[in-house]
């Protein structure tokens, strides 16, 4: 079972879009997949059109006394299914530091679920907490979506240097521009020397364009209501890339 | 999975608004485009998925999807897999982690591909999410199924929704499942082959007739996937069914007319030597990785040398197996055998098949107490395998009348049997497989395919097959007790209705 996060520290960048579309691309793939929405403001639940509730919040996820098989819904697409957001999730961090190895409980919470799913998404909710932490334990990939910008590109440093210090197993960290509106000259200036600068920076980026906005009214990912979009086939080539494959010339 | 049955018939085509009408107001219908689809199933030549529930399939190029019997989806990337293909053929995932178990090491097969017009339909609730989908097929003889596909965390509403439609005029529940319904339009299904009843009062000749032509059938299904090399199954399954033809014809070939026996004993004795090089090789080959993680001074890459050299050998064996298969004289045999059995099923008259399993059975069993008695922990490996064949022969009689048997005894005495077998095999092979490697080892030497390192390592696998056999050995008087004890012979005795 292979393990992904979309993850910033900063909100808006299009984690949630990430998450759901990637996580869409997989299944249609052929794999099983599961997406796990961690954000309590339940944007991926939203899109999906599942309650936002969980028997029990998060306290029952985390002290295991509901398994996380339980609570799972069925998307409405093949083979994607969907561990839906909670409001309760905003105390994930006190609930996390109640149990032992809190830093470890998301990685250990998901293992019973290795036999039912190739892929698993996890969404998280911007914020460096306990969390957060649990994220870097949990994935063997972090995928990053950042916004070309000076200041982004610094957390991204910041986040490789923190995970580098990880003893033992130590998670692939991925990052992307997200949101580029390649009508400034800055995002421009930006993506193709940062690229060109470090490792860990994959070639995809995801323009601003208004149909990824759309999913919120379609409540359905890019690239099932417009699977031949830009905004679909820059999802596909970052997909591809994430999974090993070249990446499309866009 | 809930209790209510999901699935629906209907003669004629099914009307979506009728179903749409019955749905409401709890929850809407969104129809999916009437689309032209080709649906393919996948099994093993033995239906070993059908046996356990489960169903392998995939539509037009999309992925391949597993299905439990409990409603438990798997999906797997389709990655242009060519079929019949083998498992590891599969692309690595769950799908493949949980099919190769039941699978391996028979190859799939795509056992049928049906044409239809589909439609796919969710069931949306006061959401507008979709909580199970609607699956609607219509074939070429005018009839429609319907299927409730159950989606995970909404099986209540799965349930509900079931009701609703049991409502829906002229639909009926049905318990076939989709694959078995796909199966009706197969060349080859699961139910075919299965042999009338044996009644005792049938004449023994006309009953031996029927079991012989039973076995000549598995021959005959079992050749085209032999030659084309599809599974090793294929080949064991042919050789199997040799086996129980050339023991029949041993054991109670005497009541045939026309000296069915005698003739025809050399001829499949031929076959069964036809087949036995390439098996054995196929047995080494799939045995190797076990034995060679046992090694302890050498390392098991010393085995490589001899894993080449027996592939290179059973490539050279299955072409004379292949001419073989393809020979006149393999099919003359088949066909004048089929010709013989064919009119001895019409004798009329001679001694009842009940009478006959009575008799062999307890001959049988007599050869095996009698040279069983005298087995001791010393006695001469010749004894060992007389006493092995014995054992056989009564198994086999065991196995054919079956259903002349009495449950209990029956079910009683093949334990005992079996266990006893268990350790004459592991005996048994143990000093064939022990030959074997010493004569592959001379063989390799002769051909100058033989590094010090694997003739070492050949060495010590020949001695731990060795110790087998002196473990099994000193396990013969402990298995053997039961069977030759005063309960077994009343067994026997009560055994045939």
């Amino acid at each position: 079972m292979k393990i992904y996060a979309s993850y910033n520290i900063k909100g808006g960048v299009g984690k949630t879009s990430t998450a759901v579309n990637l996580a869409h691309l997989a299944a249609r793939d052929g794999y099983n997949v599961l997406l796990w929405d961690l954000d309590p403001q339940a944007a991926a639940t939203y899109l999906f059109r599942v309650r936002p509730k969980v028997k029990g919040g998060a306290r029952a996820l985390v002290d295991g006394s509901r398994p996380l098989d339980d609570v799972i819904k069925a998307t409405d697409f093949d083979g994607l299914d969907l561990l839906p957001a909670d409001f309760s999730y905003r105390n994930l961090d006190l609930q996390l530091d109640e149990v032992k190895r809190p830093t470890r409980r998301i990685r250990q919470l998901l293992r019973p679920l290795e036999g039912e799913y190739d892929v698993v998404f996890l969404d998280c909710p911007p914020s460096i907490s306990l969390l957060s932490e649990n994220v870097l334990h949990a994935v063997d990939t972090l995928l990053v979506p950042m916004i070309p910008a000076t200041l982004s590109v610094r957390t991204f440093d910041q986040l490789t240097s923190f995970v580098s210090d990880f003893n033992g197993r130590q998670p692939e960290v991925r990052a992307f521009f997200s949101m580029v509106d390649r009508r400034k000259r800055l995002h421009r200036d930006l993506v193709e020397r940062l690229s060109a600068e470090r490792a860990g920076i994959l070639t995809t980026a995801i323009p601003a364009l208004s149909i990824i906005e759309q999913m919120a009214e379609q409540r359905a990912p890019v690239t099932a209501f417009a699977p031949y979009s830009t905004a679909s086939l820059c999802y596909k080539s970052l997909w591809g890339e994430v999974n090993g494959a070249e990446p499309l010339a866009l | 999975m809930g209790n209510v049955p999901r699935s629906f018939g209907k003669a004629g085509a099914v009307e979506v608004e009728a179903v749409a009408a019955a749905l409401q107001p709890k929850f809407a219908l969104a129809a999916g485009p009437e689309k032209t689809i080709s649906h393919t199933w996948l099994d093993t030549f033995d239906w070993r998925l059908h046996s356990a529930g489960i169903s392998l399939e995939y539509v037009d190029d999309g992925p391949l999807v597993m299905q439990f019997p409990d409603g438990a989806r798997l999906q797997a990337p389709p990655a242009g897999v060519k079929w019949p293909a083998h498992v590891h053929d599969l692309p690595a995932g769950l799908l493949r982690d949980a099919l190769t178990p039941i699978v391996e090491p028979r190859a799939l097969l795509a056992v049928v591909t049906v044409r239809s017009t589909a439609r796919e339909s969710r069931v949306l609730n006061a959401d507008e999410k979709t909580v199970a989908r609607l699956l609607t097929e219509s074939v070429d003889d005018g009839t429609s199924q319907v299927w409730i596909q159950p989606l995970r965390g909404y099986d209540a509403v799965g349930d509900r929704i079931a009701r609703l439609l049991a409502r829906v005029d002229g639909l009926a529940a049905v318990t076939t499942t989709p694959y078995d319904l796909a199966l009706s339009h197969a060349s080859r299904s699961p139910s075919n082959g299965s042999a009338a009843p044996l009644r005792p009062e049938t004449p023994a000749a006309v009953a031996i007739a029927d079991m012989l032509a039973g076995f000549a059938a598995v021959i005959d299904e079992n050749v085209a996937g032999t030659i084309g090399a599809i599974d090793i199954e294929f080949l064991h399954d042919l050789r199997v069914a040799v086996r129980r033809t050339r023991s029949i014809l041993k054991l109670v070939g005497d009541v045939l007319p026309d000296k069915l026996a005698e003739r025809f004993t050399p001829e499949f004795k031929w076959l069964g030597d036809l087949t036995t090089p390439v098996r054995d090789l196929d047995v080494y080959l799939l045995e190797l990785d076990t034995m060679s993680a046992r090694l302890t001074s050498a390392d098991p890459r010393d085995l490589d040398p001899f894993r080449s050299f027996l592939v290179r050998h059973r490539a050279a064996e299955r072409r004379r197996l292949v001419r073989g298969l393809r020979s006149r004289r393999f099919e003359k045999l088949m066909s004048d055998w089929r010709g013989e059995l064919a009119a001895a099923a019409e004798t009329v008259g001679g001694p009842t098949v009940g009478a006959l399993a009575r008799q062999r059975v307890e001959g049988a069993y007599r050869k095996v107490a009698r040279l069983g008695i005298r087995i001791t922990a010393d006695s001469p490996s010749e004894q060992v395998h007389a006493l092995r064949k014995r054992c056989k022969e009564l198994r086999y009689l065991l196995e054919v009348f079956r259903p002349l048997c009495a449950d209990a005894p029956h079910r009683q005495l093949v334990k005992e049997l079996k266990a006893l077998q268990d350790t004459l095999g592991e005996f048994q092979d143990g000093e064939v497989q022990r030959e074997a490697v010493r004569e592959f080892a001379a063989a390799m030497m002769e051909q100058g395919a033989a590094p010090p390192d694997t003739m070492l390592a050949m060495g010590e696998l020949a001695a731990q097959l060795d110790t087998h056999q002196v473990g099994a050995r000193a396990e013969l008087a402990g298995r053997l007790r039961p069977l030759l004890a005063d309960e077994s012979r009343a067994l026997v005795k009560a055994l045939v209705r």
